[in-house]
């Protein structure tokens, strides 16, 4: 038996518009997991090779810094992590640690890319998903930088404020959107 | 036609694709023609197209509490506001002829179409967009660490000019004039002086850590 129902996926809002076939294809391209609180999905620095989708549960997004590790975010049932892996090969930005009970469905490089083969359009669709979380990511933390550029020009610290906005204002960023649960601490 | 393959082949994105996937391309956009001055789109406006560069230059300004900034500058094979046809939002730039230019504009609704006519080229467009916000991420979020950890590297700003290519602060807000109501004098100082002292970012860095962790 599945841990993992086409009707749990019913209810992940970014995946509405996907019909039951289509959901039973992504049921079938993942792999169901479950973690117990404190247990890692994936460390900063690995190598990147799949996505999850969290059904149920919630995880933290730790980062590390200069200043020891950082508490980014914590996701809830709905969201995606990792999913740039699909795509891209950089390694994991971040350490992602369960903290409560949680079941995911993993979805690696090699089974994503045969469905693009078989379901073009299944394939496709996610992928949209993938970048539409990405770029509302990426508004939200642009914002935050400018917050803190800003904050930072209006005590007379302003300097280097303009390389920031040069590479970051455009074309992706900017204004922050409701995020599919990919909030990055901005509230 | 071939010309033209070429064009949306100079684009960065779509440079891998066939003939037949560029000709899908091709049907889905739309030439515009504007002299200096023209303006594609405005900050704040809803967005849900992008701009390819055929010819000329465009400039991209945003508002901020200094006035209208100039934030980058397109020149010909360049994307304009790719995001807006996958994840549509109010422009975050004004963008503007900065001479006699040509661009093709495309649509969501060409999206969608281009799914259609060529999963290839939509797929090329989709990974590439997620690409470029998998490498900006990773660039901001290293630039807000470095911030925060007052670790950043500050360009040497020591009689150089600024880099013409992107970026340079505009004394005026030339294009948002109408809409914007703060004034941006005086023009901030682009000096080492500047410099703030060692530990002047500490209580900023716990509050915003205090924020990311939700605590504010």
């Amino acid at each position: 038996m599945s841990l993992i129902s086409v009707q749990q996926l019913r209810s992940v809002r970014a995946l509405a518009g996907y019909s039951d076939r289509d959901l039973e294809t992504l049921v079938a391209t993942g792999k169901p997991l479950r973690y117990t609180p404190q247990m890692k999905l994936f460390s900063e620095g690995d190598a990147a090779r799949s996505c999850f989708l969290l059904l149920t549960g919630e995880v933290d997004v730790i980062k590390a810094t200069a200043n020891g590790p950082q508490l980014l975010a914590t996701l809830k049932a709905g969201s995606f992590v990792g999913q740039i892996a699909l795509v891209d090969n950089s390694p994991r930005s971040a350490t992602i640690v369960a903290r409560l009970e949680t079941v995911v469905l993993e979805i690696d490089r090699d089974a994503f890319e045969r469905l693009c083969a078989t379901h073009a359009q299944v394939g496709l669709r996610f992928q949209e998903l993938i970048a539409i979380a990405g770029i509302r990511q990426l508004r939200a933390t642009t914002a935050r930088l400018r917050d803190l550029l800003e904050s930072k020009a209006s005590r007379g610290e302003l300097l280097y404020m303009q390389g920031a906005l040069d590479e970051w204002d455009m074309p992706l960023a900017g204004d922050v959107a409701p995020t599919l649960e990919l909030d990055y601490g901005r509230r | 036609m071939a010309d033209n393959r070429d064009i949306i082949r100079r684009v960065r994105i779509f440079a891998t694709l066939g003939d037949a996937d560029c000709d899908a391309v091709l049907r889905i956009i739309k030439a515009r023609r504007g002299e200096a001055g023209t303006v594609l789109f405005r900050e704040g406006e809803p967005g849900a197209t992008m701009i390819i560069v055929a010819e000329g230059e465009l400039v991209a300004q945003v508002n901020s509490k200094l006035g209208a900034v100039e934030v980058a500058r397109f020149g010909v094979g360049e994307v304009v506001g790719e995001a807006a046809v996958i994840d549509p939002a109010p422009r975050s730039a004004t963008v503007t002829a900065s001479a006699r230019s040509l661009v093709y504009e495309f649509s969501r609704d060409g999206l969608k179409q281009l799914e259609q006519e060529s999963p290839a080229a939509a797929s090329a467009l989709v990974r590439a967009v997620i690409r470029d916000v998998a490498r900006r991420l990773r660039e901001i979020n290293q630039r807000i660490e470095l911030e925060l950890t007052g670790q950043v590297q500050r360009p040497s700003m020591s009689g150089e000019a600024p880099r013409s290519r992107r970026a340079s602060m505009m004394g005026e807000p030339p294009v948002a004039s109408q809409r914007s109501t703060s004034v941006p004098t005086p023009r901030p100082a682009m000096s080492p002086l500047a410099q703030p002292p060692p530990q002047s970012t500490k209580p900023a860095l716990g509050k915003l850590l205090d924020k990311m962790r939700g605590n504010s």
